[in-house]
């Protein structure tokens, strides 16, 4: 299990880097191109746009196995430890089926969205598409690890987003 | 639909799911037992708010104040300002709303700041022996004037809902946020000197405050940077998000020269994950509030106050009353998505401008930030200087009076914004 956590919070940081970096570069480059030469790079917006939902789902699965998607526990938290640990099980388990769902949800619309080209580099909508079903299927699995967690006695992603710091968020 | 909408979410978030999970939750819900919406909708709805390109700004404006505040400049900021003011009644106090003022023009979150200046500036209070209750309470209020002066993630999230212009809405929360801040730290001085709290001792040396006062300078040229730009049209907001991040790392690599790899990798994880959780709230959000337009609740209500409010403050008034409630409860990010829908076509009907419902919303939904029970600031900052929210709670009361008289100035008088 740790090995599947260590895995995949990996490969977010990886996807992280590179996304922020190469949509920056780009940016940075189109804007100072405008001023410079009086153009711009034509798939200048396209790119980062393609891009971004990679560097979303990638802090969406690692913000997940962080515990620090923002949670209400303060009615939980007066809950003896044995129905809290029940409420915590059933709700992993929900969140598990939840993205489980959306994730065959958002596979079975891969071939209608293929057919939906980014108008200059065309590249298939099915690209974004899948990029958000590999996140939601993350997603899933780290709600079992949670969930099997709590079973077991540990806090699990749950428990630990009461005691870690929430993310930065407006 | 929206009963069982309203019912299914509050089922889970109080059972400690994950805000953004319990209102995907309610919209498989509705999905489920509706035949006339299929889940593909739902997908469609947040697969569409991550190919956004205003929202690349996120990252990078949250990139920028980590890289501003989390090094050497964080520090000299505050060194600067306790020079300065460290002096006067509650000054400790008035250090960290102006801190938090300033450091608003180089963050779009509260939350943000309310992590870094806390950690900055709560064991410094300690240490004079300043009441760690009040310093959280101050700096969970004040923490929220970062979301009024630009840049700010919550104005770019309502200007895309309601498409208002991103750099009409950074220029009108400059004066609330600039009131918010002199009302807080006449606060701090008010009750620093009815309960004589300490305060620093050192005298002010010109000399040294000068020296400092040129190597912070780049923290208070930044917020003026963003706003020509966007003010002049030089560059778009996501442009200038990017180069708000150019800006920081440069003068981290360059001036202050503490911008090793550690630092720069802790920087680019921490954005892309409160990159993350705020998406995924506004993912859902999307979906949720298509339901609710598909279900006409925006239209009802409408209506209902069309019945039975005659006068456009009343309908001021229950815009308020709503956001209040819901800002208690609910994220910031899902509350702006979810409100704006709901709001445009009541402040369109009573001739209200969308600029001013926008900074209404955020002075509002910035007060449910250190409100109970869902206070994300003042959860911080009590954890930071260890103490117990009722206690920080306690302290609270004179700042929300000053945050309701901003907010009622901001709501019934429209000069109040600037244009």
């Amino acid at each position: 299990m740790k090995a599947l956590e260590r895995g995949i919070v990996l490969v977010c940081q990886a996807v992280m880097w590179i996304t922020t970096v190469v949509i920056f570069a780009i940016l940075c480059a189109n804007t100072l191109m405008r001023y410079t030469t009086g153009g711009s790079l034509q798939w200048g917006n396209e790119l980062p746009e393609l891009l971004f939902p990679w560097l979303v789902m990638a802090g969406v699965v690692l913000g997940a196995s962080h515990g620090s998607h923002i949670t209400t526990s303060f009615l939980v938290e007066v809950l003896p430890a044995g129905a809290r640990r029940a409420v915590a099980f059933i709700v992993w388990l929900a969140v598990a089926g939840l993205y489980g769902t959306l994730a065959v949800a958002t596979w079975r619309m891969l071939d209608i969205v293929a057919d939906e080209k980014s108008p200059i580099l065309q590249v298939p909508g099915s690209v974004t598409y899948g990029c958000v079903m590999g996140g939601m299927a993350m997603l899933a699995l780290l709600a079992l690890v949670s969930a099997w967690g709590v079973l077991r006695g540990h806090a699990g992603h749950g428990q630990a987003a009461a005691d870690a710091p929430p993310a930065l968020i407006a | 639909m929206t009963a069982l909408i309203l019912m299914v979410f509050g089922l889970f978030a109080v059972a400690a799911m994950p805000i953004a999970h319990a209102l995907l939750m309610a919209a498989m819900a509705a999905a489920a037992t509706s035949d006339r919406v299929p889940l593909d909708l739902l997908v469609q709805q947040m697969v569409a708010q991550v190919q956004s390109f205003p929202l690349i700004a996120i990252p990078f404006f949250m990139l920028t104040g980590t890289l501003m505040m989390g090094g050497k400049l964080g520090e000299s900021l505050i060194g600067v300002l306790s020079t300065l003011i460290g002096r006067f009644h509650g000054g400790p106090g008035q250090v960290g709303v102006l801190s938090s003022t300033i450091f608003g023009g180089v963050s779009g979150s509260a939350v943000a700041d309310a992590s870094a200046i806390g950690s900055l500036l709560i064991p410094w209070q300690k240490r004079l022996g300043y009441p760690p209750a009040f310093s959280a309470a101050t700096l969970a209020a004040a923490a929220t004037i970062d979301i009024l002066i630009p840049p700010s993630i919550p104005m770019i999230l309502f200007a895309l809902s309601s498409n208002t212009s991103v750099a009409a809405l950074f220029v009108a929360g400059i004066l609330p946020g600039l009131l918010m801040c002199v009302g807080f730290m006449a606060v701090c001085w008010w009750v620093g000197k009815r309960r004589n709290f300490p305060r620093e001792t050192r005298k002010l040396e010109w000399r040294v405050f000068r020296k400092q006062l040129m190597y912070a300078s780049p923290a208070l040229l930044l917020p003026v940077m963003i706003i020509v730009f966007l003010r002049f049209g030089i560059a778009t907001p996501t442009e200038v998000s990017v180069l708000s991040t150019l800006f920081a790392g440069l003068v981290s690599a360059v001036i202050y020269r503490d911008l090793g790899w550690k630092r720069l990798h802790a920087a680019v994880v921490e954005a892309g994950l409160a990159t993350g959780v705020v998406l995924l709230v506004i993912m859902a959000s999307a979906a949720i509030g298509w339901l609710l337009t598909f279900d006409h609740m925006p239209d009802g209500v409408v209506a209902w106050a069309k019945a039975h409010l005659d006068s456009g403050w009343s309908v001021i008034l229950l815009m308020n009353g709503l956001m209040l409630v819901c800002g208690m409860f609910i994220d910031l990010p899902a509350a702006v998505l979810l409100l704006t829908p709901v709001f445009v076509p009541m402040a369109n009907a009573i001739g209200m401008d969308l600029v001013q419902l926008g900074i209404m919303m955020t002075v509002n939904l910035a007060i449910g930030l250190y409100t109970p029970p869902v206070g994300t600031t003042l959860f911080i900052t009590s954890a930071v200087a260890k103490v117990k929210v009722g206690q920080t709670v306690r302290e609270l009361g004179p700042f929300y009076f000053v945050a309701f008289l901003v907010l009622a100035l901001v709501s019934y008088v429209p000069a109040s914004i600037l244009r």
